[in-house]
């Protein structure tokens, strides 16, 4: 798993590839935090490259979406993997946060297209 | 005469977690290298992991050592995946789905593992107590016209 942040047309870009499993997923919950204490920026998860998720890692997702949410901030998530999206949607992702294909709707969810 | 290739697998850990994440690297190793479509692969490595997860979190009632035993066989039309532990009576087809409804902050962070297990395999997992073992199987369909996937 590795997690690269940057910050671009003012959001905070947060990749994470590789697995998220239940060995990977405190590693993500540490730069999570790192990046919600960082900005005040709204953020895009870009799932793009990431090839596996558990309960670990959606665990990890739900706390940081809990914590954007009681700063205000607004997440939109890039994801097109089929069993990614399968999952995410099964665990009712998709009620709480935009998933879209691409940066660049992920950027129009979040009103700066 | 058909030709039926099948592969099996066979470990038992230690209720550890990191014995458990050596497993289940192992677990998704031994599906790439038979061929295993990209699908069917992804749930058997989340199957075993959720599941082995949860018995070595929740199953035991003591701090001691316990062994857990695992076995996928493949035979070309399923991965069958048999999980056993002595811990606690449990059938995770009786744990209560989580709630989608609520709000992201009243969301309980636990239960989705089971729940997105059981929804991938539709149901088709049994659960059997016997001699204080708790004895859980799980079908796959291995659907042969997909391509396995690539590295």
């Amino acid at each position: 798993m590795e997690v690269l942040q940057s910050t671009e047309d003012s959001i905070q870009q947060i990749a994470v590839s590789g697995k998220l499993d239940g060995l990977s997923s405190p590693a993500l919950e540490e730069e999570l935090n790192k990046a919600v204490a960082a900005s005040e920026l709204p953020a895009i998860l870009n799932f793009s490259e990431l090839a596996y998720i558990s309960s670990a890692g959606l665990r990890v997702i739900l706390d940081y979406l809990k914590k954007m949410k009681g700063a205000g901030r607004k997440v939109a998530m890039v994801a097109n993997d089929e069993m990614l999206l399968y999952v995410l949607k099964r665990a009712g992702f998709n009620l709480l946060l935009p998933i879209v294909p691409t940066s660049e709707e992920a950027k129009g969810k979040l009103g700066a297209a | 005469m058909q030709q039926t290739m099948r592969s099996a697998f066979r470990r038992t850990i230690r209720n550890d977690a990191a014995e458990l994440q050596t497993l289940c690297e192992d677990v998704c190793t031994f599906v790439e290298e038979i061929s295993v479509p990209c699908k069917p692969a992804y749930v058997v490595c989340l199957a075993v992991e959720e599941m082995m997860t949860n018995v070595i979190k929740y199953s035991y009632d003591d701090a001691g050592v316990h062994d857990i035993h695992l076995d996928i066989t493949c035979d070309g039309q399923h991965a069958t995946i048999r999980l056993q532990d002595d811990g606690h009576e449990f059938n995770p087809l009786l744990a209560p789905p989580p709630n989608k409804d609520l709000p992201v902050e009243e969301r309980p962070v636990g239960g989705l593992g089971i729940y997105l297990v059981r929804k991938m395999v539709n149901d088709d997992m049994t659960y059997q107590r016997e001699d204080g073992w708790n004895i859980l199987t799980i079908r796959i369909p291995l659907q042969d016209d997909e391509e396995p996937c690539g590295p």
